[in-house]
């Protein structure tokens, strides 16, 4: 027997793998009951614990072949602005505010160096960045 | 429209739910119900949609620390040292990359004593020789 915590980490962490599978095939690989893992599933998306299905896409495979993530340092007094600038800019797949290192991480998609390049003076021209950092996405191995 | 504006489409609307029927990804997106499945099966084959995965609210789920690692390696380890960073299982993603670090590394956990745990664990690493953390604040897409 699981506790009702533990089976819904290992309803979610199956989820994260594969979400392909039905509530029948779910419980036979958890062993679980298919209506204890419609039920949790269910409760779940209410608890806005699962907030969507989505698909995880291979950038290299769909065309993009020069990935980047850019470390962002910014003024802190225009953070909220940079940030929604940031999140504006049609390239720039995740935008993470962060503290540490840099203020900012943004993973940049795109089809060539030129429009990395591009994107790296149009991030660097914006009022209240003080420093872009380039780091290119050689491999991506998990 | 050429295909690959049609793949983007599909990619697109499905990066952002996946949670449709053919026939509901067709409606909105102005295509044949049969080009989109074809379509969509086509992108599975080569690989482009890697899976179908549910998006989790990781505070919700008690991960309150989240953090973006950069690894530095001594250029002979590299390859043995993202195997395992990879092989951890708090690692959500690893990528290898050349700029600022080798490696840029996000890892989720629930508290802050596993979080110092992992960055030890990855710092003690032969081959590794600095680590440096940025804590995600809030993601802004």
């Amino acid at each position: 027997m699981f506790l009702p915590e533990e089976t819904d980490d290992r309803i979610i962490a199956l989820l994260q793998e594969n979400a392909e599978l039905s509530y029948r095939e779910l419980g036979a690989r958890l062993q679980l009951n298919e209506s204890t893992v419609r039920k949790r599933i269910l409760a779940l998306r209410k608890k806005g614990i699962i907030r969507r299905f989505i698909v995880d896409v291979d950038a290299v495979k769909l065309g993009y072949k020069s990935n980047v993530m850019l470390g962002i340092d910014a003024d802190p007094s225009k953070i909220m602005e940079v940030g929604s600038k940031l999140a504006a800019i049609p390239e720039a797949r995740f935008v993470f505010s962060t503290s540490g290192e840099n203020d900012f991480q943004v993973i940049v998609w795109a089809r060539s160096r030129e429009t990395i390049a591009r994107i790296v003076d149009q991030v660097s021209s914006i009022q209240g960045v003080v420093r872009v950092m380039p780091n290119f996405v050689l491999e991506r191995l998990k | 429209m050429l295909p690959a504006d049609t793949d983007e489409k599909i990619i697109l609307l499905l990066s952002q739910t996946a949670d449709l029927t053919y026939r509901e990804m067709a409606e909105k997106l102005g295509l044949n119900e049969s080009t989109v499945r074809k379509r969509v099966i086509g992108l599975r084959r080569r690989g482009v949609i890697r899976r179908f995965l549910a998006d989790v609210d990781p505070e919700k789920l008690g991960y309150r620390s989240r953090v973006v690692l950069g690894v530095d390696a001594d250029p002979s380890k590299v390859m043995s040292i993202g195997k395992r960073l990879a092989a951890l299982s708090e690692t959500r993603t690893v990528f290898n990359t050349s700029g600022a670090h080798d490696f840029h590394v996000v890892v989720w956990t629930r508290d802050r004593e596993s979080l110092t745990k992992i960055i030890d664990e990855v710092s003690a690493m032969d081959g590794v020789t600095r680590v440096t953390t940025s804590f995600m604040v809030e993601r802004l897409k």
